[in-house]
Order: structure tokens, then C-alpha cells, then sequence
């Protein structure tokens, strides 16, 4: 569907909030996914990310970078879901449940992603604006506020540990 | 056995292929008045603090922080251009000292009540401000939002802060305010206001430095461990020249002479020295600065390729939270590393 990520640089200046939300929402959603490892989460995030910015437009719109900006409130916002969920398993196991388990994510490669939505968060941060929106290091950082550096060294701790979990060999590919 | 870039990158183009639908977007954005935002719910209505991994996260980041204002955060600026700066009385005299002042030692405090830079739509939480005294008077007790105008090491133990004030947010107030889809906020919810008063200071006994670092001794699994450590003005004076001196000439000087700043890291991190080491195990940045007085480590989260030139000061790493005063004395709250 989405070839090419959406310029996290850009003037938002005259646009729509709309116009904002229907480019941006569809290329949140799996990139949360990766980050938490649930599709309905996911969506819900993004759509409180979108819905901050709705109400903060007047100055988001004027933003050097506002799919950034929102980006980074998604990011954020998901590190409480990680601690949300995490309470609700600790809540199961006080109730008794032999098995307690998360919800299940809905969507492909559910294995990795939910081993990619145990990776520290700026490790999964990186992992999910590289790969699954397809951004050069350039914008990861931008995104990240740090240094490409910084983005590659998340990125190879990310590919180590992964690599180790799932067995796999790990050729360092310059991303 | 396949390789994990290409698996990564081959479940990624999988999953942007699971893109909402036009349709499907379209009906997100329909309810999106429906939407509830909750961070600043549950736990959060507590006293906000930011992650430093966010944002770093944190904090992302987030964490993810210019000096003084992130990028992300808070971007409406205040009014930090007053008409003049005025000096606060305190227990000294506002000279610059001509012998050594001995600093009280950094000592481990609690984490509770400590102000931070605001981030990421999170709300800080009650207090309000008291009204900001005039010119010239002494800051009434209470919590303030604030920042550094100016510090320069030539003359470490001066500090000019820009002080606001924290006040209930309403739908007027927009800076560090965020209201949910009802047009209301969070019980106790504060905004800074755009009033400034502009004070310089000084950097002594007087004056109490509450500062949020890091540990890098902490286990590579830890996310993002911070020491809370006190001294006073002093020490905060002696913390920032040390810190601005061993940024100048480790980092700073070969990068003047041309060395790029990804191997003047690299070389850091592989070889730690001048109290600089890496902070990669934790994943959270790139150095530590450990100072020598028992301060707690300072960490560089980026030091290159943030969009400003370079080289940049070390000071910038240290980031002021706000301004307490109980009892007419005087505490800064800085916190030790987001952005460099």
C-alpha cells in the first residue's frame, strides 16, 4: 500500500488536520504494532497520538516536523502501555490464572514482533521506523532526537538480541 | 538460516502492507472525538517525571530533548525577554568569589517531588504557582517552572533563570496544557504561564541543587538507573565548570580541528577517559560523563547531528526541571542528561 515513508519534515502550515490524520494514521498503525506487539493497541495509540495533535493543531501545523512530533507522543504513550500490560498480567496472576497470557497480536510475524515489543524502547522505536516504515537512519534519528550513531547502535543491540532468540545468523548489514 | 536484517526487513514491508484501509481511516477519523486520552490518567495524575530512555523516550526519549526545550515538547515558547534582569537577594553578596568556595557534597536524596523539563503531552500536576513578587523581592515559597537565560564558565557561580508559573490549565492556556476530547483536564493540572521574571543569581550556600543523573554501574538490562543527588550552589557552580571544561577539550577541541564527531565516540567509548565512557550498554545514549566531586553521571544521549552546530557546550547536557523555594531558600531542580 505505502511504498515510501511520509516526510517527517515538511510544513504542515495550511493543512488540514484531517488531511494530517488520513496520511498519517495509516502508516502509524503497524509501526506501533512492531512497538507493542498488538494491533488494537496500536490503533489506540495512534489514535491518541492523532488526537493530541488535533487539539494542539493550531501549533503542531506549524511544526518543522510535525509527523515527527506526533511520532514521538506515540512513543511515548507506548512505553505506559508496555507498564499497563505488564499490570494486567501481574493482576491475572493474583487472580489466579495458570496461564496468563496478553492479548495475542493479530497480524503477521506475531513471533517477532512480540520478541521486537520486549526490546528496551528505544531499541523497538528504532526497529519499527527502520524497518517496518522503511525510514533511513537520517529520519530514525530525527524522530528519535539522536544521532545516526545513536540510531545504529540501537538497531545492531536490537539485531543482536533478536537474532539470538530466534536463532538466526546476523550479518551486519550497513542499514 | 536466514539473516536477521533481511528477516526484519522482510516482516516489516509485511506488516506496512497491513496499513488501515482508506475506508478504515476514514472511520478513525470519524470517532476520533470518541477517543479518551489516558496518559496523563491512572498513575500519571501523579507528579509527572520523564523516562530518560524516552525518552527518552524517552523521555523517549524520549527523550527524546534540546537543551532547555525539546524539540518536541512545549514548543509554543514562553516570554523569556524581559524588560531587565534583576538579582535576588540572597545570604551573599552578588560578587564573583575570589577564592574557592568549599561546596557541600553531593548526597542521595528521594526521587519524590522533583521538577523536570515538561515532555511528550504530559501535564505536571498541582501545585500552582504563588503570583511572582516584583522586582527585586525574593521569590515567595512555592514551585516554578524555569530555565537558564545564561551561564558561562568565566564566571561559573553567575546564573540568570527565566522563572513562569505554574497555573491551572484552561482551554486558553496552551503551553504544557493538553486537554482531553471533553475540552477538560486532568484533577490538578498545570500549564506554565507565560508570565517571565528573569532573575540572576548566585551560585552559592545559599542555594540548594537538586540534580536527576545517571548510574552507569547500572546492569546492561536496566533501561535507564538515576541517582538523585543534592549539594548546593556551589557545587552546581564547580559541577557545570567541570563538566563545560572536559566537553571543550575532549570532544570539542578535536572536533574543532576536524576530527567528526562519530569517531571522537567512538573513540570514547572504546576508550573511556576524562571522566567520559560509554553509555551504550544501557542503550540510552552515546557517553557518561562521571564527575570527579561525586555528582551524579551526566549522559550525552547524543552529541552530533542534532540540527545545531557544532561544537556544542557540555553544559547543554544539563537541563533545569524548575525552582523551589521553601521557607525563602532557593532550590534548582536539573535534571542530568537528555539531549547534548
Amino acid at each position: 500500500m505505502m511504498s515510501t515513508p511520509s516526510p517527517v519534515r515538511g510544513a504542515a502550515i495550511g493543512m488540514l488536520f484531517d488531511d494530517f490524520f488520513r496520511s498519517e494514521y495509516p502508516r502509524l498503525v503497524p509501526m506501533l504494532h512492531g512497538v507493542v506487539g498488538d494491533r488494537g493497541q496500536a490503533e489506540d495509540l495512534a489514535q491518541e497520538a492523532l488526537a493530541i495533535a488535533q487539539r494542539e493543531w493550531g501549533k503542531v501545523s506549524g511544526y518543522e516536523l510535525p509527523g515527527a512530533w506526533v511520532r514521538r507522543v506515540a512513543l511515548n504513550r507506548a512505553s505506559n502501555v508496555r507498564r499497563r500490560r505488564d499490570r494486567e498480567v501481574v493482576a491475572l496472576r493474583r487472580a489466579g490464572d495458570p496461564e496468563p497470557t496478553v492479548e495475542e497480536p493479530a497480524a503477521v510475524d506475531t513471533h517477532l514482533w512480540r520478541l521486537v515489543s520486549a526490546l528496551p524502547l528505544r531499541q523497538r522505536g528504532a526497529v519499527a521506523l527502520h524497518y517496518i516504515e522503511d525510514r533511513p537512519l537520517h529520519e530514525v534519528a530525527e524522530i528519535l532526537e539522536c544521532s545516526e550513531g545513536s540510531v545504529k547502535t540501537h538497531l545492531s543491540r536490537a539485531r543482536e538480541t533478536l537474532a539470538r532468540q530466534l536463532d538466526v545468523s546476523r550479518k551486519e548489514a550497513t542499514p | 538460516m536466514s539473516d536477521i536484517d533481511e528477516l526484519l526487513r522482510d516482516a516489516g514491508a509485511r506488516l506496512r502492507r497491513t496499513a488501515p484501509s482508506a475506508s478504515a481511516t476514514e472511520n478513525a477519523l470519524t470517532t476520533l472525538g470518541d477517543v479518551r486520552v489516558v496518559g496523563s490518567g491512572d498513575q500519571d495524575h501523579r507528579r509527572r517525571w520523564i523516562v530518560p530512555a524516552l525518552l527518552a523516550a524517552a523521555a523517549v526519549v524520549v527523550g527524546l530533548v534540546v537543551v532547555n526545550r525539546p524539540a518536541d515538547e512545549a514548543i509554543e515558547p514562553v516570554d523569556t525577554t524581559p524588560p531587565a534582569i534583576e538579582t535576588v537577594p540572597t545570604t551573599a553578596p552578588p560578587t564573583v568569589p575570589t577564592t574557592v568556595a568549599m561546596a557541600a557534597p553531593w548526597v542521595d536524596i528521594p526521587f519524590e517531588g522533583m521538577m523536570a523539563p515538561p515532555c511528550c503531552a504530559e501535564m505536571e500536576i498541582e501545585p500552582v504557582s504563588p503570583a511572582l513578587t516584583p522586582d527585586g523581592e525574593p521569590l515567595a515559597d512555592g514551585r516554578y517552572p524555569a530555565e537558564i537565560v545564561e551561564w558561562s564558565a568565566d564566571d561559573p557561580t553567575r546564573l540568570v533563570i527565566a522563572v513562569h508559573r505554574f497555573v491551572p490549565c484552561t482551554i486558553e492556556l496552551t503551553a504544557d496544557c493538553y486537554p482531553d476530547e471533553a475540552g477538560a483536564f486532568p484533577p490538578g493540572a498545570v500549564g506554565t504561564s507565560p508570565e517571565t521574571r528573569t532573575i540572576e543569581l548566585r551560585l552559592d550556600g545559599s542555594v540548594d541543587a537538586l540534580l536527576v543523573g545517571m548510574d552507569p554501574s547500572a546492569p546492561p538490562e536496566v533501561e535507564a538507573a538515576t541517582v538523585r543527588r543534592s549539594s548546593d550552589g556551589t557545587g552546581l557552580a564547580q559541577l557545570l565548570t567541570e563538566v563545560a571544561h572536559a566537553y571543550d577539550t575532549t570532544i570539542a577541541a578535536p572536533i574543532t580541528t576536524g576530527t567528526p564527531i562519530e569517531d571522537v565516540v567512538a573513540d570514547l567509548q572504546q576508550t573511556p577517559r576524562d571522566g567520559f565512557s560509554s553509555a551504550q550498554e544501557g542503550f540510552i545514549g552515546q557517553l557518561f560523563y562521571s564527575p570527579s566531586d561525586g555528582a551524579p553521571a551526566i549522559l550525552f544521549q547524543g552529541v552530533a547531528d542534532q540540527g545545531a552546530p557544532l561544537p556544542r557546550s557540555g553544559t547543554s547536557a544539563i537541563i533545569f526541571g524548575g525552582v523551589e523555594v521553601d521557607e525563602g531558600r532557593m532550590a534548582l531542580h536539573l535534571y542530568a542528561g537528555f539531549r547534548s
